[in-house]
C-alpha cells in the first residue's frame, strides 16, 4: 500500500517542502489570538509522529488508542480538522479492535494508522 | 473559602497540555480567571483553598477519572452550586448520561467550537450567580434583612467550635421586646411590623461590624460578638437597650417600646460545653431579665460553679 511505504520514508515531509497541494494548513493561522499556540503545536509533530511510529512498532495498541484519542480530540482546536477526523476514525477501529469485533482486519488498521501518520506529515502553519 | 474576588474563576482539569494550551488561548478574553490543572487530586486540592465559579471537566483521565471527580465535587458541601461542564473525548450516550446523573450541568465534545464553549461557559455562570443569590436570600429574614434562624444556627455552631479550638473570647446576646404582643393587639400589625424593623435597625446602627445579628423568631433576636467577652457584650447589650428605650414610634409616639437583654459570654469559649448549652445560658439571662422587671440586660459570665448574673447599665 502506498501509505505503508511512505510511513516507513525517512525525512517523507521534507519531500514534499515545495509543494502546496498536500500541506495541511491551520484554520486558524491567521487568527492572532491562535497563531503562538498553532506554530507551537506544528512544531511538536515531529514528536508527535516519533510516538506514534515507536507505539505502533511495539504494538502497543492501548498506548495507540490513546495517542488517536488525544490527537483527536486536540487537533481540530488548532485548525487541523483532517488530522483529527483521521485520529477519529484509527481510535474508533481500536475500540471496536478491544471490544472483542471480528471485522476489524489489520490492513484496515495499518490503513487508517497510515492516512494518520501522512496527515501529521502534511502539517504546516 | 470566599467567592468575594472580583472575577469569577474558572477552573479546567485536563490531562492534555495541548488542551490547556487551547483554552487558554480561546478564553484569554473572557471575564474571567482561568486556572488550570492536569489531575483530579490537584485540581480538589486546589478547591480547598479558593472555591472556582465553574469546573471544565475532562472525563478521560488516566488515574482519577472525571467521573470520580465529579463524585468528590458534588461530596463537597461548599460546591453543592458549582456548575461542571464536562468537555470530553468520549462522544457515547451513556457517559453524557452518566455525567449528567452524577450531577454534571452540561456537555461539550471535542473537537470543540469555540463560540459554543464560550457560550456555554457564559451560560452555567449565569446559573450558578442566581443559585447564589438564591442561597443567600433563603438565608436572610424577609421582614428585616438581617441573617434568619437557619444561618444564626449554622454560624453559631461554627463560632462556638472555633472559640473552643482556639480559646477565644465569645458572646451571645439574646434580645426579646417587651410586651410585643400589647403593640400588635393595641396599634395593629403594621406598628407591630414597624416596631420589628426599627429594632433591627438600633442593632445594626449599635452593633460593631464584626458581630452577627439574626432574627430568630417573632420578636426575639441574636448577636453573635466574637472576640467578644462578657464585659463589652454588655456595653453593646445596653447601648441597644437604651436606644430601644429613646426611641419615639410614629404611631404610637406616646407608647414607648423597651427590650430584655440576656448574654451569655466568656473570655476563654474551650471552657463552655457546647452551641445549644451556651444558647440555654443565654435565654435563662434573657429570662431573668424578663422577671427582673423588663427593659435591662443581665449577664452570665459562664464562669464554672458562678449562677449569679448581673445587671448592666
Amino acid at each position: 500500500m502506498a501509505e505503508q511505504s511512505r510511513s516507513e520514508e525517512p525525512g517523507g515531509r521534507g519531500e514534499q517542502a515545495g509543494m502546496t497541494a498536500g500541506v495541511i494548513r491551520s484554520e486558524f493561522a491567521n487568527d492572532p489570538d491562535m497563531r503562538e499556540i498553532v506554530e507551537m503545536y506544528v512544531q511538536e509533530m515531529p514528536e508527535r509522529i516519533g510516538r506514534l511510529e515507536e507505539v505502533w512498532t511495539g504494538q502497543h495498541l492501548d498506548e495507540l488508542k490513546r495517542l488517536a484519542h488525544q490527537i483527536k480530540g486536540a487537533s481540530g482546536g488548532y485548525g487541523f480538522t483532517p488530522v483529527g477526523d483521521a485520529a477519529s476514525r484509527l481510535e474508533s477501529t481500536l475500540m471496536r479492535l478491544s471490544e472483542g469485533s471480528t471485522q476489524v482486519t489489520l490492513e484496515q488498521m495499518r490503513g487508517q494508522f497510515g492516512d494518520l501518520l501522512d496527515m501529521c506529515r502534511r502539517v504546516q502553519m | 473559602m470566599s467567592q468575594e474576588q472580583s472575577k469569577p474563576l474558572v477552573v479546567l482539569v485536563d490531562d492534555s497540555a495541548d488542551v490547556h494550551r487551547l483554552i487558554k488561548a480561546r478564553l484569554r478574553s473572557e471575564p474571567y480567571e482561568l486556572a488550570s490543572y492536569v489531575n483530579g487530586p490537584d485540581a480538589l486540592d486546589a478547591f480547598k483553598a479558593r472555591v472556582p465559579s465553574l469546573v471544565l471537566l475532562d472525563l478521560d483521565m488516566p488515574g482519577m477519572d472525571g467521573f470520580a471527580v465529579i463524585r468528590a465535587i458534588k461530596a463537597t458541601p461548599a460546591m453543592a452550586s458549582t456548575p461542571i461542564v464536562i468537555l470530553s473525548g468520549l462522544t457515547e450516550s451513556q457517559d453524557k448520561v452518566a455525567a449528567f446523573d452524577l450531577g454534571a450541568t452540561d456537555y461539550v465534545t471535542k473537537p470543540f467550537d469555540f463560540s459554543e464553549l464560550r457560550a456555554r461557559i457564559r451560560s452555567a455562570l449565569r446559573v450558578e450567580h442566581l443559585l447564589r443569590l438564591l442561597a443567600e436570600r433563603a438565608e436572610v429574614d424577609g421582614l428585616t434583612g438581617l441573617a434568619n434562624r437557619a444561618a444564626f444556627n449554622r454560624r453559631w455552631t461554627q463560632e462556638v467550635a472555633e472559640g473552643q479550638r482556639y480559646g477565644r473570647k465569645l458572646s451571645l446576646a439574646v434580645l426579646d421586646i417587651d410586651h410585643f404582643k400589647r403593640i400588635n393587639d393595641t396599634f395593629g400589625h403594621p406598628a407591630g411590623d414597624e416596631v420589628i424593623q426599627g429594632f433591627a435597625n438600633i442593632i445594626n446602627a449599635s452593633i460593631r461590624d464584626c458581630d452577627i445579628a439574626c432574627r430568630y423568631g417573632g420578636e426575639e433576636f441574636c448577636v453573635i460578638m466574637p472576640e467578644t467577652g462578657p464585659d463589652d457584650a454588655s456595653v453593646v447589650g445596653e447601648r441597644i437597650r437604651a436606644a430601644m428605650a429613646q426611641a419615639v414610634w410614629p404611631k404610637h409616639p406616646e407608647h414607648t417600646v423597651t427590650v430584655s437583654v440576656g448574654i451569655a459570654g466568656t473570655v476563654a469559649a474551650e471552657a463552655v460545653p457546647d452551641a445549644a448549652a451556651w444558647l440555654e445560658r443565654a435565654d435563662k439571662a434573657l429570662y431573668a431579665a424578663k422577671h427582673g422587671g423588663r427593659n435591662r440586660v443581665m449577664i452570665d459570665p459562664l464562669k464554672a460553679g458562678v449562677t449569679l448574673l448581673k445587671m448592666a447599665g
